[in-house]
């Protein structure tokens, strides 16, 4: 039996993926002009590349798997440019925990593996779920969810009434719970 | 409570925007008042609090609107 084979659509990349691939980054390297640069190579690569596309993953799987090599060749160079350029001076040893003051003080903002672990898991479901929203709607959502941005600047820039933004804004939330309702939200 | 579907949607839409702290004083004392009778309502308010929570957690980030536009930009030329 013929197997439906995915196509790509670089034109689109920017809608569809880039946000996507953008939180990826961040959870990976935790610097924003770092994770869009890594996108835009990402794309650039995708692009050079887009005739050995073969449709056997999908478009994202593909993305993603590239803008995976670009993250280990970031840290690969930050690695090596470390090494020629740093002096480490280790004052850390296990049965002594260092005298700085910072140190001592319990960090409130101390995330464990497996919180991370969970919270990576999280990002993925709300992203996966977002997919299944309305492009524009799920963009609406996360320009004012995650970004803050005002209600104004979001109504100017997709010419439309506060009060259709609120009725996006409550069609979009409404089938978030219901997408993670079973495990999430229970 | 009852109260019909369209009235739900308008304390729905009330209960999101307190989310993102944009109801006015009046919204918010009409709301509160409607949740100590209204099972449905507070059901819908819990739930949409935990969301907020869960959004929260999760950390996420996406890209603005600037920089989606130079993205989209870069990628055009590179395209042409």
């Amino acid at each position: 039996m013929a197997k439906n084979l995915y196509t790509i659509t670089p034109d689109r990349w920017v809608e569809t993926h880039s946000d996507y691939l953008f939180n990826f980054a961040m959870g990976k390297v935790n610097d924003r002009d770092i994770a869009k640069d890594l996108i835009s190579e990402t794309f650039l690569a995708a692009l050079k590349a887009k005739d050995n596309f073969k449709g056997e993953a999908s478009e994202r799987t593909w993305l993603v798997a590239i803008l995976k090599r670009k993250i280990i060749d970031y840290y690969r160079k930050i690695n090596s440019n470390k090494g020629k350029a740093e002096v480490k001076v280790n004052y850390f040893s296990a049965d002594n925990d260092g005298d700085w003051l910072e140190e001592r003080i319990e960090n409130p903002d101390y995330v464990t593996i497996e919180d991370n672990i969970i919270n990576n898991e999280l990002s993925e479901a709300i992203y996966a779920c977002l997919d299944k929203i309305n492009p524009r709607q799920a963009t609406i959502f996360k320009l004012k969810t995650i970004e803050n941005y005002d209600t104004e600047v979001i109504c100017n820039e997709y010419n439309i009434t506060p009060s259709n933004l609120w009725v996006i804004i409550h069609r979009v939330r409404a089938a978030l719970a219901d997408c993670l309702k079973e495990k999430w939200l229970s | 409570m009852n109260h019909d579907k369209e009235n739900f949607h308008q304390l729905a839409c009330i209960c999101d925007k307190c989310q993102y702290d944009e109801a006015s004083f009046l919204e918010k004392v009409q709301f509160k008042l409607h949740l100590m009778f209204c099972e449905t309502c507070k059901d819908y308010a819990a739930k949409n609090n935990r969301l907020t929570t869960l959004i929260k957690q999760a950390n996420i980030s996406c890209l603005s609107l600037e920089e989606q536009k130079e993205l989209k930009s870069y990628l055009k030329d590179k395209i042409t």
